[in-house]
């Protein structure tokens, strides 16, 4: 038996809330991002974009291939414009639409973060999800601080490696205490579709953070974006997996703080990170001992992953 | 099927000032405008192949095809679309060498898909003896088969289908040639091969049993009384061991001799032990058989195990059930006593030199170290040879072979009336029963574009399977595949296009075989058919390879939603190549490689 999606077939058939003609590269995962993570939500949802490359995706004035509403914003403004969006829908008794702050990774690990932090604080009532290709791929390649150690990017270039790991985004959205945050991955759809629903109904900030392959950023082949991806989750260089903050307790009758991690999907296989980076024009400058140190960061915060997630109580300090 | 193109849906807005502005700059409409179809140099195509099993199969057998049947509970079905291209699967499904499952890509996974057992289990399905539910008129033709073997039986299957009167002869007193006489009843019981000549005659088959060609009746009558003729006459001389006295004892028996007397039901005097001489599937048969009639069997074999031609699942058996083996041994010398019985048989240790033309090592005798073997009595399995004297000189032989041109045609000399074909162990080719019925089936087709004239070779290259010998009867007639898709029946599936990503491990059904203590006492069969949960279970396994089975893949995965669900009513899906970047990522991510990738220039048909 095939391993299939478990996203409903209806939702897969029904008229899209994102139509064809958008302005992505061959095999982009930041379009096929949305249009899954558009299943998850329904069309009651407003989407917020700062400058990247979904500015250019969508289409240029007047026309839109997003067909619920969209706002484009400065690229430093996500997430404060994404609560403005909810206050001004909360002035008009319209609770029920979700707000989704979507932005890449230069717009949410660097340039965007004062104000995602000052929103996740507050606990504003928004999705802010950060589809991360790794770098500045709109303008043409840049490094950013979501940029994994090794890859070549334009200010990177052979000669002057990237030597600092990648910004560890999601302890520090957990150090907002924010109630729920989550890993997700193109690669895997049914797991970004559970996710995507599941936030409708949580209130306060949402993180997600979503792995989008870039095939002109990573150096792949357009039709390899999705299995490179999966190799991704599978050699653990990505886990996917959520935390909760609140749990209902019974006895007390209301939330208690709960800090649950859950790891959605484990590895079938062993697969060195090697493989991964071997797969990719971007790690070709990386010497075997880079890989080497990458591989035992990887195992290591694999192995921190699997202890938080076996069920104790934690304290995203710990 | 005509879909609304959502590229007619597209508006475009012609704004000259920042006047024509929409308040608030709220957007009006679409990027369907945008044709990003345009950037597209190469496009999929949704296409079945061929699995890699169907292509290892010498008789091309639509595995995968009738799987989905019996996944389905349609057991009728998935039998009658079985016989398409594999007309005996009670048969087959129960002896069959099994060329599909070494090759099956789910091994990469975790272990081949039991299609054999599965073969079996369609083939009891359906009462053998029931006639093909679609027989054509008669085509004014008539066909004579001589040999009821595999090769014959098919022939004759096959030629019916296509409208020929068929008349069958056969020597002796029983249809079904080395099914009949040869294989013994432990692995193919009787009933099952007269029940599938039953199914024969029902679809109108003349069967003339005890009619030998050249005895009762000679070739020239049939050449001059039938517009074709099918030799599929087999192998059943055996080879001689050479050695003085080999004929001097009644103790001293052929291997194929002793199984067709057992076979029909004769006397054969064996002694308490029997040494069997040879390593292939007749010494194994053989062995095999006399432990069952009660004696000590041991074959002896002149190189070793590895090098043994007979099947290695067979060889293990027969060691199970106390057959034991001398490797590295070859008959020197037979010393009988003065009542004809054997008094030993002195053997030479042989030992493997460097490898001879058929690339096994090959056995050179150890300087003078001889021994003995205590034995009753002597089978000898080392080989059979053809019986050519009822060609009477009229057809050309050579090596052992009737030689045979691509249509199976033999070369006779045209002054009778007939075309002569030939098949099965006649002809160079190996001597497998699914070889012999793959051969009927192509004589038949060859015999079918004679009578229309059309030229067998382009024919030939139309219904090819994959890139194997394997030729297709069903394409043939023109019936339609069960996916109606666009059909590549050259490009095959092998283990390199499948995305084991998207399969889960899952063990194989065990097969449930009787311990040798019981099996050895009988010539009953030893395994029982899967049960139709164990059958629904492992055909769970088989990963469709090459064919789409609506996993939506494709779908879930386009970033430009550029697939299209056909709808209700209507297999698959068409791409929307309005809009279609051509980034392959549904070619990437189909798990069985049912679509494929092709230039934008190449011309051809899609039906969307
Ligand atoms: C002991 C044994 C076990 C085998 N086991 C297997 C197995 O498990 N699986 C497998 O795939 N293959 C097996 N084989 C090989 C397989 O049986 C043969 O390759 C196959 O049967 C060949 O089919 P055929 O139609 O060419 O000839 P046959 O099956 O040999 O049939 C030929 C028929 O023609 C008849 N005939 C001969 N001369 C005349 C004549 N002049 N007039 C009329 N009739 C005539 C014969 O009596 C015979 O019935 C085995 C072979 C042997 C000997
Ligand atoms: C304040 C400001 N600085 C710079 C830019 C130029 N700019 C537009 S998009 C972009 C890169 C965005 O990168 P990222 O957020 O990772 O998104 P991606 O393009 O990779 O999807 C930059 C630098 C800008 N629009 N605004
Ligand atoms: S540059 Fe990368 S992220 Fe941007 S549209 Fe192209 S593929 Fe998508
Ligand atoms: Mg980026």
């Amino acid at each position: 038996m095939q391993k299939t999606f478990d996203i409903p077939r209806e939702l897969m058939t029904e008229e899209e809330l994102l139509q064809p003609g958008m302005l992505s590269c061959q095999g982009c995962g930041a379009s096929l991002a949305m249009k899954l993570a558009l299943k998850g939500l329904g069309k009651r949802t407003v989407v917020v974009i700062p400058a990247c490359c979904w500015t250019i995706i969508n289409g240029v004035y007047p026309y839109s291939a997003l067909q619920v509403p969209i706002i484009h914003v400065p690229f430093e403004t996500a997430a404060i414009s994404a609560s403005g969006v909810r206050a001004g829908l909360d002035a008009r008794g319209e609770k029920d639409v979700v707000v989704m702050a979507w932005a890449g990774d230069g717009g949410t690990f660097d340039i965007g973060i004062q104000s995602l932090s000052g929103a996740a604080e507050r606990n504003d009532d928004i999705l802010y999800v950060c589809y991360d290709n790794e770098a500045y791929m709109n303008t043409g390649i840049q490094r950013s601080s979501a940029t994994p150690v090794g890859a070549w990017t334009t200010t990177t270039p052979a000669g002057s490696i990237k030597e600092e790991p990648k910004k560890d985004i999601e302890e520090i959205m957990l150090a907002h205490h924010i109630p729920y945050m989550a890993t997700t991955s193109v690669a895997y759809p049914d797991d970004m579709y559970m996710k995507f629903k599941k936030v409708r109904h949580i209130t306060g900030t949402k993180f997600i953070h979503l792995l989008s392959p870039c095939p002109p950023g990573w150096r792949i082949d357009p039709s390899k974006s999705v299995q490179i991806t999966r190799m991704a989750t599978q050699a653990k260089v990505f886990p996917l997996y959520e935390v909760r903050r609140w749990r209902f307790s019974k006895k007390r009758g209301r939330l208690e703080e709960n800090w649950k991690y859950t790891i959605n999907i484990y590895p079938d296989r062993e697969l060195p990170v090697k493989e991964y980076m071997k797969a990719q024009g971007r790690f070709q400058q990386m010497t075997e001992d880079m890989v080497n140190d990458v591989q035992e960061r990887v195992d290591r915060k694999w192995d921190e992953l699997i202890r938080k997630a076996d069920g104790r109580p934690l304290t995203p300090n710990e | 099927m005509a879909m609304k193109k959502r590229s007619e849906m597209a508006k475009e807005y012609d704004f000259t000032s920042w006047r024509d502005f929409t308040p608030m700059n709220i957007s009006l409409g679409t990027m369907l405008h945008n044709m990003t179809g345009s950037w597209r140099f190469i496009k999929p195509i949704y296409e079945d192949k061929v699995p890699a099993c169907q292509n290892a199969c010498p008789a091309g057998n639509d595995i995968e095809g009738w799987i989905k049947l019996v996944q389905k509970g349609e057991y009728d079905k998935a039998y009658w679309h079985l016989k398409q291209e594999q007309p005996f699967p009670a048969i087959l499904g129960r002896i069959c060498f099994k060329f599909c499952e070494t090759s099956c890509n789910r091994a990469v996974l975790d272990d081949y898909v039991s299609i054999n057992e599965l073969e079996r289990f369609v083939g009891d399905q359906v009462d053998l003896s029931t006639p093909h539910p679609d027989l054509p008129e008669y085509n004014g033709k008539n066909l004579a088969v001589v040999g009821s073997g595999p090769a014959g039986m098919s022939v004759a299957y096959y030629g019916r289908l296509l409208g020929f009167r068929v008349t069958m002869f056969e020597a002796l007193p029983e249809m079904g040639g080395i099914l009949r006489v040869g294989i013994p009843a432990y692995r193919l019981p009787r009933e099952v091969v007269a029940a599938e000549f039953a199914g024969l005659k029902n679809m109108g088959i003349e069967l003339l049993p005890k009619t030998g060609v050249g005895k009762d009746i000679t070739l020239n009558e049939l050449r001059n009384n039938y517009d074709y003729m099918f030799l599929a006459t087999g192998v059943h001389a055996s080879m001689k061991l050479n050695l003085e006295g080999e004929d001097q004892s009644h103790r001293i028996m052929s291997g194929l001799g002793m199984l067709k007397k057992v076979a029909l039901g004769e006397e054969v005097d064996l002694g308490d032990r029997v040494a069997v001489i040879g390593g292939g599937n007749t010494a194994i048969d053989a062995a095999r058989t006399a432990i069952r009639l009660g004696a000590d069997a041991t074959v002896v074999y002149r190189r070793s195990e590895t090098e043994m031609p007979a099947h290695s699942e067979e060889i293990e058996k027969a060691r199970e059930e106390g057959v034991r083996f001398r490797f590295l041994a070859a008959p020197e010398k037979i010393e009988l006593n003065d009542d004809g019985t054997i008094r030993k048989l002195v053997c030479c240790e042989m030992e493997l030199g460097p490898p001879d033309e058929s690339g096994r090592k090959r056995p050179v005798k150890k300087d003078g170290v001889l021994f003995d073997i205590k034995t009753d009595s002597i089978v000898t399995a080392i080989g059979e040879i053809p019986l050519f004297d009822y060609l009477n000189k009229i057809i050309k032989t050579e090596n052992r072979v009737i030689e045979v041109n691509e249509c199976l045609e033999v070369d006779a000399k045209a002054d009778g009336k007939a075309k002569i074909f030939a098949g099965g162990d006649i002809i160079d080719m190996p001597h497998t029963v699914v070889h012999a019925v793959a051969s009927g089936k192509k004589a038949a087709i060859a015999m079918d574009c004679d009578r229309k004239g059309v030229e067998f070779a382009g024919v030939l290259k139309k219904i090819a399977i994959g890139d194997g010998p394997a030729i297709s009867f069903s394409q043939y007639m023109g019936w339609s595949p069960i996916n109606p898709v666009r059909q590549n029946n050259s490009m095959v599936v092998d283990s390199e296009k499948i995305v084991y990503d998207y399969f889960v491990k899952e063990p194989q059904v065990e097969k449930k075989i009787q311990d040798a203590n019981s099996r050895k006492g009988s010539f009953e069969p030893y395994s029982d058919t899967f049960s139709e949960k164990d059958a629904l279970q492992e055909a769970s396994r088989c990963m469709h390879c090459g064919r789409c089975t609506e996993c939506d893949n494709c779908l879930i995965f386009c970033p430009d939603i550029s697939v299209l669900v056909k709808g209700k009513g209507h297999f698959g899906y068409a791409f929307d190549y309005d809009y279609c970047k051509g980034c392959g990522i549904c070619f990437t991510e189909c798990p069985r490689n049912a679509i494929t990738m092709i230039d934008e220039e190449t011309p051809i048909e899609i039906d969307n």
